[in-house]
This record gives C-alpha cells, structure tokens and sequence, in this order.
C-alpha cells in the first residue's frame, strides 16, 4: 500500500522532473553571471574599487537621481496608472500600450530621442535651451526608461481593487479623491511597492539613453553604469569591481525594499491591534 | 411616501434593458430575482455609482438623483448605508478602523465607531482585520459601518450570502432585528425565500430589468402576475 | 582556486588551455557568425575598431569581387572591447586595432602571433556646419561653449590628451607671436588646456558617440579621428597642424587559430598593397611610408 504510494510519487515526480529542470535551468542562467562577476574579485578589489576615483562620485550620482526620477514616477506616475485601470475607453487603451512602448525601444533609440526632442534644435530648446549634458538630462532618461516599470505594476494593482470598496468608501463620505488615497492606495501597495522596486532597479542600471542623451562626465552625468562602462575601456578587472559595487548596493536596497514592504504590512495588521489599548 | 423610497430607473446595460420603478416604504423591502435580473446594477445606481443609468431616486422626500433635471449626488452626499454583495470591509483596516472610516477622522471618530460596535455586540471584534474574522462576524462588522453614519437609508445585497447555511439562519434572525431596530427604510437584495419571510416588509420582484409583481408575501403568493412570481414563491407553498 | 575553476567551465574544454579567460563571448560570436552568409562560402571574420568602418567596408567589396566564394563578415567595435572579447575566447580570423597596446594585449593572450602597423589616424577637429561658436582653427577651440571628447580610457581619448597637451605647450609659448587666436589672449583664462577641460561636458567612450553629439549641434566642437569625417557626415572638419598631431597607428594580425589562414593573410596584404593604402587614405588615413 505505502509502497505503491511511494512508486506512484515516484512516477509524478519523474513526470515532473524536466518541467523543474527547466525552471532550475532558467535560475542558473539568471544566477550564474552574478555568481561570477561576485567570484571574479577579490575582497581586496572591491575595497580598491570603491577608492577608485570615478566611483563615489558616480555611485552618489546614481543615489541621487534614482531616488529623484523614483519620486517623479510615483507622484505622476500614480495618477495616471489609476485612471488607466479606472477608464473604459480605447483612449484608455491607446494610453495604457503607449505607456509600455518604451520597454520595447532599445534604449540608445530612446536616447536618440531624446536629444532630438530635448537638444539645441529641438521643438523645446526656445523655452528650456538644451538639456543634453545636464544633470536633468540623466534624470530624464531614467524616468522615461524606467517609469513604464511602475505604471504597469500600479494598473495591475489598481485593476485588482473592487469597484465595491470604493462605492462603499464614497457612500461612508469619502470624495473620489479621499477614497482613492485610504482605500484605493493601501489596497493596491503591494503593487505599487513592487513597482516601484523595479521602476528603481532600471533606474539604478540605465545606460544606453543616458550614454547618448546625458552624455558622460564624471560627477555630472556619469552614473555607475557609465562609470563602469567607462573604466571597462581601461581595466577589465577594475570595471567588474566596480560592477560588483553597483550590485552589491542595489541588492542592498532591494533587500532593504521587502524587508520595509514586510514591515508595513505587518505593521498595518498591529496598527489595528494598536488602538485604544 | 415621503418616508420611503422613490425609485425609477432606466437604460441599458450591455444586453439587458433596465427600466424599473417602484416604491418602498419604512419598512424592509426585498428585492428578489433571478440572476441577471439588474438587481445589483439598480442597487448600486441608488447608492450613487455611475452605472449609465438614468432616471430618478428619492429617498425621504429627498432627491439623490433626476437626470431630466440634472440633479446627481455623487455618493458621499446621499446619505445611504450601503452593504455591497462580498461586505466590501477596507481590508487594510480592522472592525473598529472600518467602521470609524465613515465618522470622521481623530478620536471622536473612534470612539463613535466603538459605541456602535457595541450596540451591535461585536466590541469584542475590534482590533481583528476582516481576513481574520468568520462570515459571520465580517457580516456584522459591514452593517455596522453602515449604520454608524446614521444614513437616511439602507442597501444591502445579498447580505446572507457568505454564510454557510446554521450561521444563515442565526444571522438572518439578527439582521431582521437590527433593520427594525435602525427604523431606517433599506433595501434588500436576496435569491433566499427564506429572507422573505423573517424580513418581511414588501417585496419587489425583479426579471430582466423590470419589476414583475410588487406586494406582500401572501399577496405575490395567493395571486402571482407572471409564471417566474409563482415559480419563485412555489417552495413557501 | 574558485573564479579560476568557474570561468573554466563557462569556457568549455576547448577553450580551458586559455589561461583564465571564459568563452561565453565565444558562443555569442559563433552563434553571429554562424546566422549569416551561406554554408558553402569561405567565411572571413575581420574584428577591426570601429573607426575602419567606412574604409574597411570599401576593402570589403573589393575582396570579395576578387575572391568570389569568400564572405567577408566584419565585426567593427572600440579597440578595447574587441581585445576583451579575443581574449575571452571570441572566434575570428584577422583583428585591426586603433593602437598597439591592444594588439599587445591579444598577443600576450596568446591569439595573435605576429602583427604589423598598417596605417596611422591623425585627429581633426569637428565643428557642427553652422560652427555656433565660430571656430576656425585649433587654436580657437576655447571659444566652444560645450566641448565633447573621447574619455581617455580610449584611444581617441588618450590621443587627444596628448595633442592637447602638444597644443598646449606650443601656443602658450606662442601666444604672443600667433595673436587673436585665443579669446582675448590666451593666458587670461588659464591655460589652452585648462580652457578647453573647463569646457568639456562629456568623455565619451567612442568616436560615434561623440561625432553625433557634433551633428546634432549639441557640442560646438569635438576632437575625432580624421578617418571618422566621411563625406555622409554633417560636420565641418577644421583641419589640425601637422606639427600638432598625434598619429595613431593601426596593427593588424590574424588569429592563431584562424579557420582560414591563407584567405586571412590574402586580407591582410590587401592592406598593404597600393590599391589598399589608397583606400584608406581616401578615407582620412595616413599612409606609413609617408610620414
């Protein structure tokens, strides 16, 4: 009896074995340039890396723009994903694939791009002069390169949330706009958080748009994936330590990221518990 | 009728026609009907969603809504208690947090919130998020967030529905208790004869977006208008 | 120890005699190599920088009119890249590079064993055609207000320290005699070099990139190879003096493990011969024996 239990688990399994190892393959071929890019310096070049002189400056570059073009996202960005999941129309449509068309673009196109709309002889330049070479340049990219990351995840999240919830909310008093910000927002932030990690992520590692529109220079424009493209040109090994750097801070933060999501979820379920004690 | 509801409501929605009418008074009245009926839809056109469809709600004399004069209160200013189908709890938010949602901000707000769980018997409820309470007890926690805004009327659809059948009858029993105690006019929607009976109040049979036979329980079942009245009723004998 | 032994296996057997170089590069470069042309063709794989491009693609018509069956398949990247990837094992049959240090660099690694300079690349200054800033010579350079330069990891980038540097010297000591050149003479802001560093707003890592931020008009001059202002190029092309110049020169070898070895030296005489030198020329190149 347990033995043809046993034998039967035995065959499930086997039947299930190249459907795993698929799934086992993909992993490695995700983890394994990680694994070797961590194996190929020493605990001492990555100490040496991080005096190097290109990288802290571009390493606090990086810090700072993400975290500026991660606001942008989330303030303009929110809005527009909530009327995208809200809205009915094809305009709605026509809006929501746009939004994704910059996922699809390699980003040097979109970097060309950019210098066309935002250069000297751009439809702009009277009004704003030219960005390319500035610090706003840098921000531009990252926003356009990595926003469409966050407005996806925020309409799938907003979709998620019962039209019910928000017609109770409104009958309790609540404006459309109160009833977005307490129901809608706290019912979709595990979307929107998750969103926003990866909208950061791209941020943190664009390079071919800014390359182009922003141009490179240290302390200005060159941002850590510029700062390592860059050193890659002299010294390979410098240049992998530099990478590792930029991946060490970002899974950092990542990590830091759900740990802070884990927290808030917890800390809304006691927030309940909380009151009134 | 100045103390009940005034409701006519046309359109279309997707396939189905809407164009019902009817008057309820203080007194519970059921909505009843086959799925698809438009049941939901006129609930929610009442609560003040914008369903697409047009025509005229008042409740209490007053006018929520009169798209030929343009009048369309948006929901916060209707004043109506609504239960949708699934409670509709903030599950963000635990019973006290839920229920204060619609008292206003602060501790005054909490404290209101406390009290009517308390007149509903569900203190005890307070600090607990919905995904950790039973049906019956989430049931209680919506009504009660309906209530505690003291809305001129009340909505609930399909309020039984989560419960399993023992709760059901437990629960019906208090809701019926509590809907006479509110003195508030509310509207219910059900499929569940049985809330017919305990409810009691009018009843409003809707089929395919019109209203096929309104009147008391005895009077639909001595003289059903159409053959669906008298299919729905069959079980009470 | 552990990287050894990982870069190893990413390396495959035939590539692990390799001294810890991985072949992942190598498997993308066959996979390219193996998509285009068809199976019955000799193909010829030439890495050459990226500033060869329009010569190299001249010679390339020209080999295969005279080599019928022979494909020519070019791969055109930064002299630094292409050395990481032959030293990672990428497969190839001739490499060109813009300096000799790269060159060296593949020799050591074992994939090349003789090599030889084929022609020099001198610099030009670029200026966008309607020249905002107006500038005429070298000397004027300061009066760019946004300067783009190849960042000096590069080689590009290196020569152009350089030549600022002869530059420097030459007219900071001249400034007196030449005149007018500088604005409003030429130590009132600082040196010719500092002049121009302060105005530089990128280093960019290869001639393209910088040469389409001059197109573009978003830089008001740039420091390019000669060799890269082709005729197809809206740019105006300031020519530098000669006594200035920093000449590249270019090495060619053909890899060791070359699948076709005679066709790779037949490319190789190509551009040594006459007809070859005079391509190259036409596109901005010096030839050896002229300087």
């Amino acid at each position: 009896m347990t033995g043809e239990r046993l034998s039967r688990g035995l065959r499930g399994g086997l039947r299930a074995l190249p459907v795993v190892g698929l799934g086992i393959g993909l992993w490695v071929l995700l983890v394994l340039p990680v694994v070797a890019l961590a194996l190929a310096s020493s605990p001492g070049e990555l100490w040496d890396a991080l005096g190097h002189p290109k990288v802290l400056p571009a390493l606090g570059l990086s810090l700072q723009t993400t975290a500026l073009s991660l606001g942008v996202v989330l303030v303009a960005g929110t809005p527009l994903a909530w009327w995208i999941a809200r809205s009915r129309g094809s305009v709605a449509r026509l809006v929501e694939i746009t939004v994704e068309l910059p996922i699809v673009i390699p980003p040097a196109v979109i970097g060309i791009a950019l210098l066309l709309v935002f250069g000297r002889h751009g439809p702009l330049a009277p009004w704003i002069g030219s960005l390319v070479f500035t610090r706003w340049a840098v921000l531009i990219a990252q926003v356009v390169v990595a926003a469409p990351f966050y407005v996806q995840s925020a309409v799938a999240g907003f979709r998620g949330v019962d039209d019910d919830l928000l017609l109770v909310a409104r009958t309790l008093g609540a404006t459309s706009r109160q009833a977005f910000l307490r129901v809608a927002v706290p019912v979709a932030l595990p979307a929107l958080l998750g969103g926003a990690a990866l909208c950061w992520a791209r941020a943190l590692g664009e390079f071919g748009a800014t390359l182009l529109f922003a141009g490179s220079y240290e302390g200005k424009t060159q941002t850590m994936p510029l700062a390592i493209y860059a050193t890659f040109e002299g010294d390979l090994r410098v240049a992998i330590a530099v990478a590792l750097v930029l991946l060490l801070v970002a899974l950092l933060t990542l990590v830091m990221a759900r740990a802070g999501r884990r927290w808030l979820a917890r800390s809304a379920a006691s927030a309940g518990g909380g009151h009134g004690r | 009728m100045s103390e009940g509801w005034r409701v006519e409501l046309r359109g279309r929605l997707g396939a189905l026609t809407v164009d019902v009418s009817f008057e309820a008074g203080g007194d519970p009245t059921v909505i009843i009907g086959p799925n698809g009926a438009g049941k939901t839809t006129v609930l929610r056109a009442i609560a003040g969603a914008r369903t697409g469809l047009e025509g005229r709600v008042v409740l209490r004399g007053r006018t929520l809504m009169d798209t030929a004069a343009g009048i369309f209160r948006p929901p916060e200013d209707r004043r109506i208690g609504y239960v949708p189908q699934g409670l509709g709890l903030f599950p963000h938010l635990s019973a006290l947090d839920n229920v204060a949602f619609g008292c206003g901000r602060g501790a005054e707000a909490r404290e209101r919130a406390r009290e009517v769980l308390r007149r509903l018997d569900i203190e005890a409820l307070a600090d607990r998020l919905p995904h950790a309470m039973s049906g019956g007890e989430r049931q209680r926690v919506a009504l009660a967030r309906a209530l505690a805004i003291e809305p001129e009327g009340l909505l609930l659809d399909e309020p039984l529905s989560a419960l399993d059948v023992g709760k059901r009858r437990q629960t019906r029993a208090l809701l019926a208790q509590h809907l006479q105690a509110a003195e508030r006019p509310a509207l219910v929607v059900t499929h569940d004869l049985r809330d017919l009976l305990v409810l009691g109040g009018e009843i409003v049979v809707l089929d395919e977006g019109r209203v096929a036979q309104r009147g008391s329980v005895e009077a639909l079942a001595r003289k059903p208008a159409t053959e669906l009245v008298a299919e729905l009723l069959e079980p009470l004998g | 120890m552990m990287s050894e032994r990982l870069q190893r296996f990413a390396a495959g057997r035939r590539l692990a005699r390799r001294r810890r170089r991985g072949g992942l590069l190598a498997l993308v470069g066959l996979l390219g190599a193996g998509a285009c042309g068809d199976r019955s063709q000799t193909v010829l794989t030439v890495l050459a920088a990226s500033s060869l491009t329009d010569a190299f693609g001249v010679l390339e018509r020209r080999f295969e009119g005279e080599h019928p069956g022979t494909d020519v398949v070019m791969i055109h990247a930064g002299s630094q890249v292409l050395r990481v990837q032959l030293e990672h094992g990428a497969p190839g049959d001739v490499f060109a590079s813009a300096n000799a240090e790269h060159m060296q660099a593949v020799m050591a690694a074992g994939r090349v064993a003789q090599e030889h300079p084929f022609a020099r690349g001198g610099l030009a200054l670029v200026v966008p055609p309607d020249n905002p800033a107006g500038i005429e010579s070298l000397e004027q350079l300061p009066r760019a207000s946004r300067v783009v330069l190849g960042v000096p990891e590069v080689p590009v980038g290196r020569y152009t320290q350089a030549l600022l540097e002869q530059a420097d010297r030459y007219y900071n000591n001249h400034s007196g005699l030449q005149g007018g050149g500088l604005q409003g003479g030429s130590l009132q802001g600082g040196s010719f070099r500092a002049q121009v560093q302060e105005r530089v707003v990128s280093l960019e890592p290869n001639v393209r990139l910088v040469l389409a931020k001059v197109e573009l008009g978003e830089a008001d001059a740039a420091i390019v190879y000669r060799s890269d202002v082709t005729s197809a190029r809206a740019v105006t092309m300031i020519p530098i003096p000669a006594s200035l110049d920093v000449a590249a020169e270019y090495h060619v070898g053909i890899l060791v493990d070359s699948e076709h070895p005679h066709v790779a030296r037949q490319w190789v005489e190509l551009l040594g011969s006459s007809p070859g030198q005079a391509v190259l020329q036409e596109h901005g190149f010096v030839s050896l024996d002229d300087r």
